[in-house]
C-alpha cells in the first residue's frame, strides 16, 4: 500500500490546511416549513487542500514520485489527517479501542485540567508493570508525536511508548504534559502507543493524543478513529519559483467516508488496516 | 439532547454574528382590494450564522466532532441565543459541508449556519 510521504520536519503538511468534512442528508420540507431528516452515513467525504512551500529538492521529488506512484487519482494509499488526534475515543479510555493488560484497573469521570471530567485514573493492582495501549493503522516509517497530561497524588513515573521506542517520565502532584517523539518500525503497517505505569502505582491521565509528526500539538478531542486509509489525490501540483531554489507544492486528497468508519477496534484486532474492502474512490 | 460546544471563553460564537428571523405567511387579494392573511408554517424559522476564528486545535476538533456526531445537517441538539441567551432545542446545521482552516498553530476558522427546525 503507498503511504503519503512525510517532510524531511516529519510533519505532514504545512499552514494552512483546509479541511471540508461533507455528509449527505435526504431533507423532505413540508409544505408548513417542517422537515422530515434522512442521514446517509456513507456518502461522506472528508478533503484536504495542503499547500506546500519552501520545499527542498527530495521533498518535492519525494511528493512527485509519489503522485506518479498513485498515477493521479488512479491508486488509493495510506492518509492520516494531519490535523487531529490519531486516537480513537482519547476520552474514552475504557473504549474497547485501548487494550489494558489484565490487572490494570481505569476509572473515569474525574476532574480534568480544563475544568472537565474526561481525565482517568490508571491504577496498576498487580506486582508487576502494567500498560494500557491503543494500536492504529499508521504507517511505520512516519514520526509520530505521542503525548499525555499527567499527575499523581504520589510521586510517581509512567513510561511513554512508540512502538518499540519508550521514554519514562516523572509524575507529579502537578499536571504536566509528556511526550514521546519517534518513529514506528519501518515497513510496519501498524503502531503501537502504549502507557505503563509500576506496580502498585495510580496515575491520573488526560488528553492522550498521537500525531503524525515531531511534536505535540495542542490537545484535541477524539470520538471514533481519526485514521484515513483510503485516499486518492484529486489533483496535485509542483512548481518551481522564479529562484529556482524554492519548490512548492499543492495536493488536493479526498477520504471516502466509509474509510474512516472502520472502527479502530476491527484495525486492532487484525493489526492491519482493511483496505482491501473499500474500493479507490471515482 | 446534544449541545452545541462552546469555545473554551464558555462563548457559543464571536463577533460579527448574524441571526436571521424567517415567517411563512400567505396572502389572498380579493377583487374589492382586501385580503385575507394567514400564517403558512409550523412556527418562526430562526438562523444564526457562526464565523469563528483564532480557535486552537482543540475548538476546531471539538467543533469537527459535533458535526460528525450530528452527520451534518441530519441530527438536531440544544442552541443556546448567543443573542438572549435563550435555549431552543430541536436546532440543526444548516448545511451538510463543515470547512475547517488552519492558518497557524493557534489560527484556525470555521463557520457554520443554525438552524431552528419548525
Amino acid at each position: 500500500m503507498l503511504v503519503y510521504p512525510q517532510l524531511e520536519s516529519g510533519a505532514l503538511s504545512q499552514f494552512p490546511v483546509l479541511k471540508t468534512r461533507t455528509t449527505r442528508t435526504v431533507v423532505n420540507r413540508a409544505a408548513d416549513g417542517s422537515t422530515v431528516r434522512l442521514a446517509d452515513p456513507f456518502a461522506g467525504t472528508t478533503e484536504w487542500l495542503l499547500t506546500y512551500a519552501e520545499l527542498i529538492d527530495s521533498e518535492a521529488a519525494a511528493l512527485r514520485d509519489f503522485f506518479e506512484a498513485t498515477e493521479g487519482s488512479l491508486n488509493s494509499f495510506v492518509f492520516v489527517d494531519p490535523v487531529g488526534n490519531l486516537f480513537a475515543w482519547s476520552e474514552r479510555l475504557d473504549h474497547e479501542t485501548w487494550q489494558r493488560d489484565p490487572l490494570m484497573n481505569v476509572l473515569g469521570s474525574i476532574a480534568d485540567p480544563r475544568g472537565g471530567t474526561a481525565t482517568w485514573r490508571l491504577v496498576n493492582t498487580g506486582a508487576g508493570e502494567q500498560t494500557l495501549r491503543q494500536t492504529i493503522a499508521g504507517p511505520g516509517d512516519y514520526n509520530y508525536a505521542f503525548s499525555v497530561y499527567v499527575r499523581s497524588d504520589a510521586h510517581s513515573r509512567i513510561a511513554l511508548s512508540i512502538s518499540d521506542q519508550s521514554v519514562e517520565q516523572e509524575v507529579t502532584p502537578e499536571w504536566t504534559r509528556v511526550w514521546l517523539a519517534a518513529r514506528g518500525v519501518p515497513g510496519a503497517t501498524s503502531v503501537r502507543f502504549a502507557m505503563t505505569i509500576a506496580a502498585g502505582a495510580a496515575v491520573e491521565v488526560f488528553g492522550p493524543q498521537a500525531e503524525a509528526q515531531g511534536g505535540a500539538s495542542p490537545y484535541m478531542a477524539s470520538d471514533r478513529t481519526r485514521m484515513e486509509t483510503v485516499f486518492a489525490p484529486r489533483a496535485f501540483q509542483t512548481a518551481l519559483s522564479p529562484s529556482n531554489s524554492r519548490r512548492m507544492a499543492r495536493a488536493h486528497v479526498t477520504a471516502r467516508q466509509a474509510s474512516w468508519s472502520i472502527s479502530s477496534s476491527h484495525v486492532c484486532a487484525t493489526g492491519a488496516p482493511k483496505t482491501a474492502m473499500i474500493a479507490s474512490p471515482p | 439532547m446534544a449541545t452545541f460546544p462552546r469555545l473554551k471563553t464558555g462563548a457559543v460564537a464571536q463577533y460579527p454574528l448574524t441571526r436571521r428571523s424567517r415567517v411563512q405567511n400567505q396572502i389572498l387579494h380579493f377583487l374589492d382590494g382586501t385580503d385575507q392573511r394567514y400564517r403558512d408554517s409550523a412556527g418562526q424559522r430562526l438562523e444564526w450564522e457562526i464565523q469563528l476564528s483564532q480557535l486552537d486545535p482543540g475548538e476546531v476538533a471539538d467543533i469537527e466532532r459535533f458535526f460528525g456526531e450530528m452527520q451534518g445537517a441530519y441530527g438536531s441538539f440544544s442552541f443556546t441565543d448567543p443573542w438572549d441567551g435563550q435555549v431552543h432545542d430541536n436546532c440543526s446545521v444548516a448545511d451538510d459541508v463543515l470547512q475547517t482552516m488552519t492558518w497557524a498553530e493557534l489560527l484556525g476558522t470555521t463557520r457554520l449556519t443554525i438552524v431552528r427546525n419548525v
